[in-house]
């Protein structure tokens, strides 16, 4: 294919591509807004229609004005209507209607920002875990952030091209009466003076959004720089100079190229704008010529040629919202891509779908009879680019019983939290099956599956709402008719049972962090509400533990629950966890090795590989990896 | 000694004060081009007023074509002046004002960037622990966005230049006749003021709305992003946190929604009224025609120039409603670069920190705006070289005490003295020079593995075999063997191709931070909490063979390290409770005594 022809493919395919999304946009206005679609339509069409009217009112005020000269009474007479009709003409501005418009448009962004904003947050709450586990999976969220902006724009870069469009062709129209030549003639300067502006506009975007890694680096660094966080670390290693240096040295290259490309815009603006006054230029001069011969009055002459002025003016917006579109178009791609991705595992494991049109229509079992039956579990992550992908996971296989304690041990990376969320129904495993009393996990609905599980996870997510609802996030709505203390930021019905989450504070020992916050679980943690309070690690974590214990769930799992606490809450968290509700599973993963002695079981993961399991004398006897980490820890305190 | 006083956050300056000292700091940071570009649009300002003459002049000279008393190259000549008019205008103006205003824009996002990072360092860090410092900084940063400043200056240019615009063309008419000037002037007025007041107005509900939004964003990003999302999944946040984000989301976009909509049915009334009453002036210019008090030319230059009026007033009205706002963030920016109060950097040399005690002596300290006290009334003495552990329950004051220790925080009663000298007149510098410390919350630098090692001591970054060295003594040569690229590896997913290491493995990469600064003082705080055991006995035996000769403050809650101490401290609720050598403290059976036999049973014998 010559290059001709692919460049003219390339723009069918961009054509095609800003059609399907106008469309699918269109639909979606169509669904959620349709009376404000339809009147930011009517007020940009009055909008593009009003330069045509103002040259055609303005042309018979100063004919009639001209023949009025002198006249006195009488002549103003003839003026009045005129009159009246410039003062119709100019309530159609911009003025007034980009009031209006903006007012529509408000609304009509709130209502898209609203659908879409919520459709994409139900679809990323859907999407399973490992699509988050995995950069270019994940990637595929993080560019369709924003959906209701985007389409926003995108519908209004169309309207843009609209009113430009109604716009050019009225006011060459006005131009006919002269000679219809003159309106084809200035239509088809559009051609050239569109394509110019197509290609400014570009290196305007390249230049606002394009963000080039440099820019991200030197925003980097100047958060580093200014961030509370970061401070005490900055004094006592004494990196501001440093740092300081390495932000100057990236602005610097920033500003070059910054520099240059505003400096290429300027010298590329030039050529457009100059055909601006060329173009206006020309038709004065035809026009003038047009007026020696008597072919138009003054007045004619008069308001066309602020017309020329008017037309060339819509070259601008005309290029500008092209260019506008075709970015647009790319971004809403990625929305439309993003909100139809499949929500199963199997897809995202890279392995053809196993259990097939298995519909999950199974509960999770309360209460618990047989237990849990974990056979030959194997897991990889689903390799990311030219990477293998790492086996973490070779075969595991055990059972929990219903109201057993298992501890799970073994070296960092050795695959313990990956099995948790096996456990947890977080991942599904590449290879073997996990069953709860019979039932397979893949047929058990994921509402019902959260009922029946719990956990605390050893990167645990810091809720930074108030103390209550961090602990009780996962029990809102528990306290039916309840209020919270400003309805205007918790809505009534979200309210947690205060008796639940004051039970599981208990537990957790998180009770005591809560007493030491001047209003209690009222209390904002955290930054995000104002006045919030920030919290240590061990506190926090007090908070994680907390949580797991609201839901009434049949498995429990504790993955390194007292990382960050001191002798005493260690002990705590402890005692509790062994005096668990009857009948409930429990999966303690810790690294510290005094604790797991009091489960009935503990497992001893290696490489992916359960290499022994039993209770804490068997396997000091057995002297095995178990026995040579008891040792090693034991020996501190001894 | 005198107690830190802490600023209050001062009610907002007026408008008119901020614009002023803001042009004052604009014009400060490059004088030249800030010059400049206020003459070009004080220049440029006065063009419209020429093409409204030449305008008329064109006028009349068409009339007199159309009448046969002048060949069309009479016209041409006007038409070509014109033409030069609108090439300035339209051309070597915008063209001008491009480059003038990418420069100026430079200069003073970059002076403004400096000026925040300088802020960042000189304040005491206790400010930073205000409960509403976040959201003092949250406001001066808004200011600090890209684009703000091109804005503003495009806002400024336009308000300047249009009002120069306005008066100008407003004089010429005002020659031809008095009274339309006066008419001109009361139809124009209005719609600027009501929306100076309406771009306050919204700034004002936007900001009580900030909490609102700041909880619907936090909300999405727990729903949408890779940390919380097993959270989100095992406890079926989703319906939930949706119904919550769905009822912020209506709860401020309906008063917003309210707020536009009021203020369209002023504005609109406003501006339709004030283009009315244009179109009754061109009605009376008609009139005056009608008698014979004007000529046709000049009619119709008086329609281009109510036109050129309406349009410069125009856009300097929307501009104005902007300029309000931006100047109201502004306001904020300023606030936040008087903040205080700031540490002095000068200050005398401690000498060498592991050959001088040092000693606390009725030390207190109490967090800005708390009420009771973090540390109340602690005395000891660390002797030089000694090794100290600080134990004690979390929130006892334990890493408080590590950095009033290390003077990032001022006591509010007591001293710290290094050798006989008050800290207060030590320089922190040269004190800091000298120190390293391992924080509980340490930073996850964005930058290659190498770099957030070679960063404890940034002059030797670049020296291989002493990043490696460090590594391997913090037990992070391990992380470096696991990455494709070793020490070159990028960390944490900010830039593409970033590896994100495990807790684990960043506390190594921390700690061989600590080592990389061979310091006198060095102070861990709970160094070793994510690590497995077998990691953890390897990095603190390294740790304590390396530490001979240094002062070295250790804070941690597994007391089986915690023992091989020189000396234990025993904090609780920010007091000193207990002090001595392992073997001293359990046969006190006091606090410590209960804390170690609680660990030690897990550890005891083949019964629980």
């Amino acid at each position: 294919m010559s290059q001709r022809s692919q460049e003219f493919w390339n723009r069918r395919t961009q054509a095609t591509a800003i059609w399907a999304n106008l469309r699918w946009t269109w639909t979606h206005i169509w669904a959620h807004g349709r009376r404000l679609g339809l009147g930011i339509v009517a007020v940009q069409l009055l909008q593009g229609l009003q330069p045509a009217l103002l040259i055609w009112v303005t042309q018979h005020l100063i004919d009639t004005a001209i023949a009025a000269a002198g006249q006195g009474p009488t002549g103003f007479a003839e003026l009045v209507p005129w009159l009246v009709a410039l003062g119709l003409v100019l309530l159609l501005t911009n003025e007034v209607l980009w009031k209006i418009r903006d007012t529509l448009h408000m609304r009509l962004q709130q209502q898209l920002e609203y659908t879409l904003g919520r459709r994409f947050l139900a679809k990323a709450s859907r999407l399973p875990l490992v699509f988050f586990e995995v950069s270019d999976f994940y990637d595929q969220l993080q560019r369709a952030r924003d959906p209701g902006r985007k389409l926003d724009r995108f519908f209004f870069a169309a309207m843009h091209a609209f009113q430009a469009a109604v716009q050019a062709l009225t006011v060459a129209a006005m131009f006919a009466p002269v000679s219809p030549w003159l309106s084809l003639a200035l239509l088809a300067v559009l051609v050239p003076q569109i394509r110019l502006e197509i290609e400014q506009s570009r290196m305007f975007m390249g230049f606002t959004y394009g963000q080039t890694e440099e820019l991200r680096r030197a925003d980097y660094v100047d958060r580093v720089l200014t961030g509370r966080d970061q401070q005490k670390e900055m004094r006592v290693f004494g990196l501001h100079q440093m740092l300081g240096r390495r932000w100057r040295d990236l602005r610097q290259i920033l500003r070059r190229q910054q520099w240059d490309q505003r400096r290429q815009q300027a010298w590329g603006g030039l050529p457009t704008s100059g055909l601006r006054v060329g173009v206006s230029a020309t038709v004065a001069v035809v026009l003038a010529y047009f007026l020696g011969d008597r072919l138009l009055t003054p007045g004619r002459f008069v308001a066309l040629f602020r017309g020329v002025d008017d037309m060339v003016r819509t070259g601008f917006s005309l290029g500008y919202s092209a260019r506008e579109l075709q970015n647009q178009a790319t971004e809403i791609g990625y929305v439309r891509q993003f909100l139809n991705l499949p929500e199963e595992s199997d897809a995202w494991m890279q392995r053809p779908p196993q259990k097939a049109a298995q519909p999950r229509d199974q509960l999770f079992p309360q209460p618990l009879r047989q237990g849990f039956a974990l056979d030959q579990i194997r897991f990889s992550y689903p390799a990311a680019g030219d990477e293998e992908p790492r086996p973490v996971l070779q075969g595991v296989s055990f059972n929990l019983v219903p109201g057993e304690r298992v501890a799970l041990v073994g070296e960092n990376g050795a695959g313990k939290s990956t099995l948790a969320k096996i456990l947890l129904g977080l991942y599904e495993p590449s290879g073997g099956q996990v069953q709860v009393d019979g039932i397979d996990y893949s047929r058990i609905d994921r509402q019902s599956m959260a009922q029946g599980v719990s956990a605390a996870f050893q990167d645990f997510y810091n809720f930074e709402l108030t103390a209550g609802q961090s602990i009780g996030v996962g029990a809102l709505g528990t306290n039916r008719g309840g209020a919270g203390n400003d309805a205007d930021l918790w809505p009534a019905d979200l309210v947690p049972d205060p008796a639940i989450v004051a039970e599981a504070a208990r537990r957790a020992g998180a009770d005591e962090v809560v007493a030491r916050l001047p209003q209690g679980y009222q209390s904002p943690v955290g930054h995000i509400l104002d006045n919030g309070q920030g919290l240590s690690g061990g506190e926090w974590q007090r908070l994680a533990v907390a949580r797991a214990y609201t839901r009434p769930a049949a498995l429990i799992i504790l993955d390194e629950p007292t990382a960050a606490l001191d002798p005493m809450a260690e002990a705590e968290v402890y005692r509790q966890f062994s005096t668990l509700l009857k009948g409930r599973t429990a999966l303690l993963i810790s690294h510290r090795l005094g604790s797991a002695r009091m489960a009935d079981r503990i497992l001893v993961l290696q490489e992916g590989r359960i290499v022994e399991q039993g209770n804490h004398a068997q396997l000091l006897k057995r002297a095995g990896v178990y026995a040579g980490m008891w040792e090693e820890q034991a020996s501190w305190y001894r | 000694m005198v107690p830190i006083e802490y600023s209050a956050v001062p009610p907002r300056p007026p408008a008119l004060r901020t614009l002023w000292r803001f042009m004052r700091w604009m014009i400060q940071t490059d004088p030249p081009r800030a010059l400049a570009l206020l003459g070009l649009n004080l220049v440029t300002g006065l063009l419209p007023a020429a093409s409204v003459w030449i305008v008329r002049g064109l006028f009349d000279r068409s009339l007199d074509v159309y009448e046969g008393r002048l060949a069309v190259a009479g016209l041409l000549a006007w038409v070509a002046l014109w033409a030069g008019l609108a090439l300035l205008q339209g051309t070597v103006r915008p063209f001008l004002t491009a480059l003038l205003i990418e420069r100026l824009k430079q200069e003073m996002e970059d002076r403004l960037l400096v000026e925040l990072q300088g802020k960042a360092r000189r304040l005491r860090l206790e400010v930073f622990e205000r409960a509403d410092f976040h959201d003092i900084l949250r406001r001066a940063q808004e200011a600090a966005t890209p684009g703000f400043f091109l804005n503003l200056l495009g806002e400024i240019q336009t308000i300047f230049s249009g009002t120069l615009t306005a008066l100008s063309v407003a004089l010429i008419v005002g020659l031809w006749n008095p009274l339309l000037l006066v008419a001109l002037v009361l139809v124009a007025l209005p719609p600027p003021l009501a929306h100076w007041q309406q771009g306050r107005d919204a700034f004002l509900l936007k900001r009580a709305q900030t909490q609102h939004e700041r909880l619907r964003g936090y909300l999405g990003r727990i729903l949408s992003e890779r940390a919380a999302a097993k959270e989100v999944r095992v406890f079926d946040l989703g319906p939930g946190l949706l119904q919550w984000w769905t009822h912020l989301y209506w709860q401020v976009a309906n008063r917003l929604f309210n707020q536009q909509r009021r203020q369209t049915a002023v504005d609109g009334a406003l501006s339709a009224g004030s283009l009315l009453g244009l179109a009754a002036a061109i009605g009376w210019a008609a009139w005056a025609v009608a008698l014979g008090a004007l000529s046709a030319g000049q009619f119709a230059a008086m329609m281009v120039a109510l036109r050129e009026i309406r349009t410069s007033v125009d856009l300097a009205v929307r501009r104005f409603g902007y300029l309000a706002n931006r100047l109201l963030n502004i306001a904020d920016l300023f606030a936040y670069l008087d903040f205080g109060p700031e540490q002095e950097d000068d200050g005398e040399a401690p000498g060498h920190l592991n050959q001088i005690p040092i000693a606390a002596r009725d030390l207190s300290f109490t967090y800005p705006q708390a009420d009771n006290p973090a540390l109340e009334d602690l005395s000891f003495t660390i002797e030089p070289g000694q090794r100290i552990a600080l134990v004690g329950a979390n929130g006892s004051g334990k890493t408080t005490l590590v950095k009033v220790l290390l003077g990032l925080f001022q006591p509010t009663r007591g001293a710290v003295l290094y050798g006989d000298l008050d800290l207060e007149r030590v320089s922190r510098q040269q004190l800091w020079d000298q120190a390293a410390a391992v924080f509980q919350d340490y930073t996850r630098f964005a930058f290659t593995l190498g770099e957030n090692i070679g960063l404890g001591r940034n002059q030797q970054m670049n020296d291989e075999a002493a990043v490696r060295q460090a590594a391997q003594q913090g037990g992070a040569d391990v992380v470096a063997a696991q990455l494709p690229q070793g020490y070159d590896t990028q960390l944490t997913r900010e830039f593409s191709g970033g590896t994100e290491l495990s807790g684990g493995q960043w506390q190594r990469v921390a700690i061989a931070r600590g080592f990389m600064r061979n310091a006198a003082l060095v102070a861990l705080d709970e160094p070793t909490a994510s690590l497995d055991p077998m990691a953890e006995a390897e990095i603190f035996r390294r740790f304590l063979e390396l530490s001979g000769g240094r002062t070295t403050i250790v804070v941690s809650h597994r007391l089986g390290s915690a023992r091989l101490c020189d000396r234990i401290l025993v904090l609780k609720e920010g007091r000193l409770v207990e002090e001595g050598t392992h073997d001293q403290l359990l046969a006190q059976r006091g606090e410590y005594a209960r804390m170690w036999a609680l660990q030690a049973q897990w550890y005891g014998g083949a019964d629980i």
